[in-house]
């Protein structure tokens, strides 16, 4: 694979290293088998697969970005011209991406096991509330892990935070009250929200949270298609930051497939 | 907006430590390759890391490619090509990938990064390990791909950071026709280094930098001049009649021992040859001659050597 923009320099680099994919995607198949399988209650095995998110997106993010940080990936990234946002964005976009991949043959399984009467409505519901969840978890994470540079630090904060938001997200239930409170607004509590209906077979979803997490899909898709296949036909691979010749003005030979008569300047898009 | 590829301005960024950039103002002109020569830790890096946009100064203006530079400055990194002191690859990945991905960041076409890369890689001797892991890669073969990624769009602005540490001798050489290649075609090169002897041979111009400060700049030969004005001709011969002292202008002494003779004279080219005619002419018979000149290492250590200042 060669890897024309962050998005699939990330992708590629999972996939190079068969060792690591196997042990990320082994830890969260493994600790999710006996949650979806055993017969414990909906209760357990909801706040169980809650905490295994958390572990696998927020902590993981905390961790990969502290690691990136403190390996110099990120000022090395910076001596190219790519924005913050180019960065961050297809960081963001391909942990979500491996993240999701990485969970939903839990769901399934979930689902598989212990579901009841599942609706196509619902089934559209919990998928585009598992990309969202993924995508906030994610994101949440990598801010996170760019406070702390070092390793340990990271560990430890991202150790706090985790339970944190395991508190706020009523994954660790701590007060009835929270309930209704954090599935107002939290993707990971409504995520477990839906799981519950899946356990309790309480048939289809909303015909509006359908259709908005069916967008939530749609839009997700396109994304990803779009970062995976940016540059691999035409066109520049990153996002269009500078216009052609409006690199400061620099004169002759911007670089901007102007060829400075030596016949070695090579074209560019 | 300024014509020079870089300027620079009473240009200040300190660290905790007390090192850093205290006051730099330097011009760099387009199509020059200006090298920065220090000890280490008399902020050649950090005025690097200044032109890059990867720090921010605390005073004073910088000018790169007609950008003024702040910290997160990115418009004139297109134009640049910069490799620093450490080699950060994605490990993982193959030496070919990680190159190929840089090209393609810079925006050069896919159907002539093919052909920019094995150019580049056959010139760097990273051919046959182009597609192995970069974790499989010895410090040097990091070092030469990271100059592969800093060259493979060539770029207006060429940027390197100790661009000799850990290369072996035959690299250095084509780095240096490389560069030398780039300032004839009026491409602009930076180079922050420790190796005098490599950047006499590559560099249009030359900075000595000492505690945040450039304490001294010019040409290679004007810098050598400055401190040495003189050379040294030590000629061995067969046939050694008593010399008198030449009457050539320019050279200082001559003392002759036996078949050997020492003159000391002005830096002169055409002095040399004078000699050995006169020499000649005196019916001497010559059997080796050696000049010895100071080169740029001696000025870089009398210019920035704080100990051996009165």
């Amino acid at each position: 694979m060669k890897p024309e923009n962050v998005f699939q320099l990330e992708i590629a680099g999972v996939l190079s290293d068969k060792l690591s994919l196997f042990l990320r995607f082994g830890f969260t198949w493994l600790v999710a088998l006996p949650l979806t399988i055993l017969p414990v209650s909906p209760g357990m095995s909801i706040s169980g697969l809650m905490m295994l998110f958390l572990l696998t997106t927020f902590f993981g993010a905390v961790i990969a970005t502290a690691r990136r940080r403190s390996e110099g990936l990120f000022s090395r990234l910076r001596l190219l011209p790519l924005s913050r946002a180019q960065i961050g964005g297809d960081y963001l976009l391909a942990g979500t991406l491996l993240g999701v991949v990485r969970l939903t043959p839990v769901l399934i399984l979930f689902a598989l096991v212990r579901g009841e009467k599942i609706s196509a409505s619902l089934l559209l519901h919990v998928a585009g509330l598992l990309v969202v969840t993924v995508f906030v978890l994610h994101g949440a994470g990598m801010l996170v892990g760019m406070v702390r540079k070092s390793n340990q630090e990271a560990h430890l904060l991202g150790a706090l935070a985790t339970g944190l938001i395991a508190l706020v997200s009523d994954v660790l239930p701590v007060h009835a009250g929270m309930q209704g409170f954090a599935r107002a607004w939290n993707p990971l509590s409504m995520l477990a929200g839906s799981l519950e209906r899946v356990f309790h077979g309480a048939g289809s979803s909303e015909a509006s949270q359908a259709l908005a997490c069916g967008l939530v899909l749609v839009a997700a898709l396109v994304v990803f298609v779009w970062r995976g296949l940016a540059g691999k036909f035409a066109g520049n691979p990153t996002l269009p930051l500078f216009s052609k010749g409006g690199l400061g003005g620099f004169g002759k030979g911007t670089g901007q497939g102007e060829d400075p008569g030596d016949g070695k300047t090579a074209p560019r898009e | 907006m300024t014509m020079n590829a870089i300027e620079a301005h009473d240009l200040v960024r300190e660290h905790k430590q007390g090192r850093g950039v205290c006051g730099v103002t330097l011009a760099v002109a387009r199509g020059e390759c200006f090298a920065l020569l220090g000890r280490n830790g008399s902020g050649k890096t950090t005025l690097t890391r200044l032109l890059l946009g990867m720090e921010r100064p605390a005073a004073g203006t910088l000018f790169v490619s007609g950008e003024r530079i702040e910290k997160g400055s990115r418009k004139h990194l297109g134009n640049t090509g910069a490799s620093l002191d450490t080699s950060i690859h994605w490990e993982q990945l193959s030496g070919w990938q990680n190159a190929y991905f840089a090209a393609r960041s810079y925006g050069l076409a896919r159907s002539a990064v093919e052909s920019r890369l094995e150019e580049l890689f056959v010139l760097a001797d990273l051919r046959r390990c182009a597609h192995d892991p970069v974790r499989t890669y010895s410090f040097g073969m990091r070092r030469k791909l990271s100059h592969i990624q800093a060259l493979c769009h060539d770029p207006e602005l060429l940027v390197l950071d100790e661009p000799t540490g850990g290369v072996d001798a035959h690299f250095c050489t084509k780095l240096a026709g490389l560069v030398s290649q780039r300032t004839r075609q009026g491409r602009t090169t930076w180079i922050a280094g420790n190796d005098p002897d490599w950047i006499s041979g590559v560099a249009t111009r030359v900075g000595f930098m000492d505690s945040g400060k450039i304490c001294a700049e010019g040409t290679p030969e004007a810098l050598v001049r400055e401190v040495a004005p003189f050379q040294e001709v030590r000629v061995v011969m067969e046939k050694a009649p008593p010399l008198p002292f030449p009457p050539i202008p320019g050279i200082r002494s001559l003392v002759q021992n036996g078949n050997e003779a020492t003159a000391l004279m002005q830096r002169d080219p055409h002095l040399v040859p004078g000699l050995v005619t006169w020499i000649a002419s005196h019916g001497g018979v010559i059997k080796a001659l050696d000049v010895q000149r100071a080169t740029l290492r001696d000025a870089f250590l009398l210019k920035t050597g704080r100990e051996l200042k009165p």
